[in-house]
């Protein structure tokens, strides 16, 4: 038996040794591990199968959508002379912000809902992590932490691209207003899609995932203020109040606000109170779904 | 006294109607159990007898509908931080991080009771050794046996240092020489005075490797004691074959006492009985007198085989219930 064991040993509540023969086998110390600690641990699991064992899969579902939205939008349809607005902002400047959200919410979303799916499916690998000692909201709370820092690790992949794939003397004009603000809203951003992710999972018959994409997933992209701002669509009243059931208006709108202002955008009040509170609103229907869903 | 590992009070589990049942089902009905501390306790009974929602319900995984369970003294209703700190579970169906190694899932599995990373290396390191895995600790558990896998997922139970250890058809889907190697570890695990609770169906490992078992069927606990016990409550065949008529008449030796039924097959005797002592002296000395020879003998000792015939009026055909 280690050292190292044996020293973990003082931290413990109770306990017996075992022994196979002369020799002590392990111990049956009871250690008082903290939920947080088993959070942690279950994130950092989560984190491995991504960066080690899923990267490439991972780089591949971040990159390939917002490169193929950049090129078409920032670069052929400038080129082609293609216009958005006519307003004499670039198409790239416009839909930037939209990309952003949409990367964030489809890392967040598929960072959750999928392996989420493939737990509660048959040989139910989610027992292994109820058996844990972590409370079984405490697991959900997980999900979403683990969510969240994939959606933030897409938005870092994605942003410099944006940066630097555009028409020829086209470049987006990007303007950081306050970057506090910015920094909450890539959270709130994320956090938002991983609940969101969360209750899709538990929701969803897992039968069903094709739903995901072509019922859930395109309509809220098309309808999420990515290709045309919130306040444009005046024009269209009940469309502008229709779209403000669909969180990725916020998150397109909150990243408009702070990285082109100078393109008509919600206010930030609106958006604010709209990211936090469905991050609010997301993680308690989710952890509750999540219980039913479990629960036998 | 000591406390024991497991105690249950009128446990019950009724699944309702939905989430693809038609109609309710009372899988547990009123179960009063109680397992004591360093025992390898048996539930076996045949597929759908009630055993893993038994189990399910004692490592808090299912909600019982009625009733209540103590687990290493803590309420499975009230207290389930406590059970999941002090057990362990081995699953029937060998969930595990299929894309992590076979050493990873140990590793995590450590760290999420407490171990720090180089502690749960270590410990890992070790139990690969005494499961066999440690050539295999590199591949990813997607890639090994089914054999290999369920010595991972007992392995990676045993880094969560418990109390209690609970496994569901520990050897279910598993070839013979493997399921052998498995009773070898659990042996062990029994000596070092680790507590476990097995399901099983298949009798002859509760008859190799349980203390005490409890047969249960239709939801109901049946019979609950040692395989000695259990098995001496049963009845005992006794063949003997004689080179002539047999010299005893089948009817009159069911007047002896314990004899459940007896049968001629030609020069064959064969007697069913609960008291087999002495029964082959007699016949061999009514043979005697008879001027007839005992050309055999055969014993077949009362198996829970019999047992479980007895006890519920169905053969017992590897987890299938066959009614006769």
């Amino acid at each position: 038996m280690s050292e190292a064991i044996t020293r973990n040993e003082s931290a413990t509540t109770s306990g017996a040794a075992v022994t196979d023969g002369a020799a002590t086998v392990y111990s049956l110390a009871v250690r008082d591990v903290h939920p947080m600690q088993v959070a942690w641990t279950m994130t950092m699991r989560d984190m491995r199968l991504l960066l080690r064992k899923q990267l490439v899969a991972f780089l591949l579902r971040v990159l390939v959508v917002p490169l193929l939205l950049l090129f078409t939008f920032s670069y052929v349809l400038p080129v082609t002379g293609g216009s958005l607005n006519g307003s004499g902002t670039s198409l790239g400047t416009v839909i930037i912000p939209g990309i952003i959200a949409a990367t964030v919410v489809f890392a967040g979303i598929m960072g959750v809902t999928v392996p989420m799916i493939a737990q509660l499916t048959f040989p139910r690998e989610i027992d292994d992590r109820l058996v844990m000692p972590i409370p079984v909201w405490g697991i959900a709370l997980q999900k979403i932490v683990s969510g969240t820092i994939q959606a933030l690790i897409a938005a870092l992949i994605v942003v410099p691209l944006l940066i630097f794939v555009h028409a020829p003397h086209q470049p987006p004009h990007l303007h950081v207003t306050s970057w506090p603000e910015l920094m909450v809203v890539f959270f709130f951003a994320g956090t938002l899609s991983a609940g969101l992710g969360l209750l899709i999972g538990t929701l969803l018959d897992p039968m069903r995932i094709n739903m995901l994409f072509s019922v859930i997933m395109t309509p809220a992209m098309m309808l999420g203020c990515m290709y045309f701002s919130w306040p444009s669509l005046a024009r269209i009243r009940w469309l502008q109040v229709a779209v403000l059931f669909n969180p990725i208006v916020y998150m397109s709108e909150a990243f408009r606000a702070n990285l082109t202002p100078t393109v008509s955008h919600m206010d930030s009040w609106a958006f604010l109170l709209a990211l936090i509170g469905g991050t609010l609103l997301t993680a308690l229907l989710g952890t509750v779904t999540f219980r039913r869903r479990v629960r036998r | 006294m000591t406390e024991a590992a497991v105690r249950t009070e009128e446990l019950t589990k009724t699944y309702w109607p939905g989430r693809g049942r038609a109609k309710e089902v009372r899988a547990v009905r009123g179960i009063d159990l109680e397992v004591r501390r360093g025992e390898l306790f048996g539930l076996i009974g045949a597929n759908g007898a009630g055993k893993s929602t038994m189990i399910g319900m004692l490592n808090t995984l299912i909600t019982p509908t009625s009733g209540r369970a103590w687990v290493m003294g803590a309420d499975v209703a009230r207290e389930p931080m406590r059970i999941k700190r002090r057990c362990a579970v081995v699953g029937q169906h060998s969930s595990m991080d299929r894309e992590l190694s076979v050493a990873e899932n140990l590793e995590f599995s450590g760290r999420y009771t407490g171990l720090r990373p180089r502690e749960a290396r270590a410990r890992a390191a070790e139990l690969l050794e005494r499961f066999d895995l440690t050539g295999r600790k590199d591949a990813l558990a997607m890639h090994v046996s089914g054999g290999q896998l369920r010595r991972m997922v007992i392995a990676r139970a045993l880094m969560r240092t418990p109390e209690l250890l609970f496994l569901d058809e520990p050897t279910a889907g598993i070839d013979p020489q493997t399921r052998i190697t498995l009773w070898q570890h659990l042996d062990r695990l029994r000596e070092s005075g680790l507590t476990m609770l097995a399901t099983t169906h298949y009798l002859e490992e509760a008859e190799a490797i349980c203390d005490r078992v409890a047969i249960i069927d239709g939801g109901k606990l049946i019979a609950c004691d040692t395989v000695d016990a259990l098995k001496a409550a049963g009845n005992t065949a006794v063949t003997v074959t004689f080179d002539g008529p047999p010299p005893v008449l089948p009817g009159r030796l069911l007047g002896r006492p314990g004899t459940v039924s007896s049968q001629v097959d030609g020069g064959r005797l064969r007697v069913i009985t609960s008291r087999p002592d002495g029964l082959v002296g007699e016949l061999t000395a009514a043979a005697a007198q008879a001027n007839v020879s005992v050309v055999d003998v055969s014993t077949i000792q009362s198996s829970l085989q019999s047992v479980y015939l007895a006890l519920t009026g169905r053969v017992y055909n590897a987890g299938r219930r066959v009614e006769i």
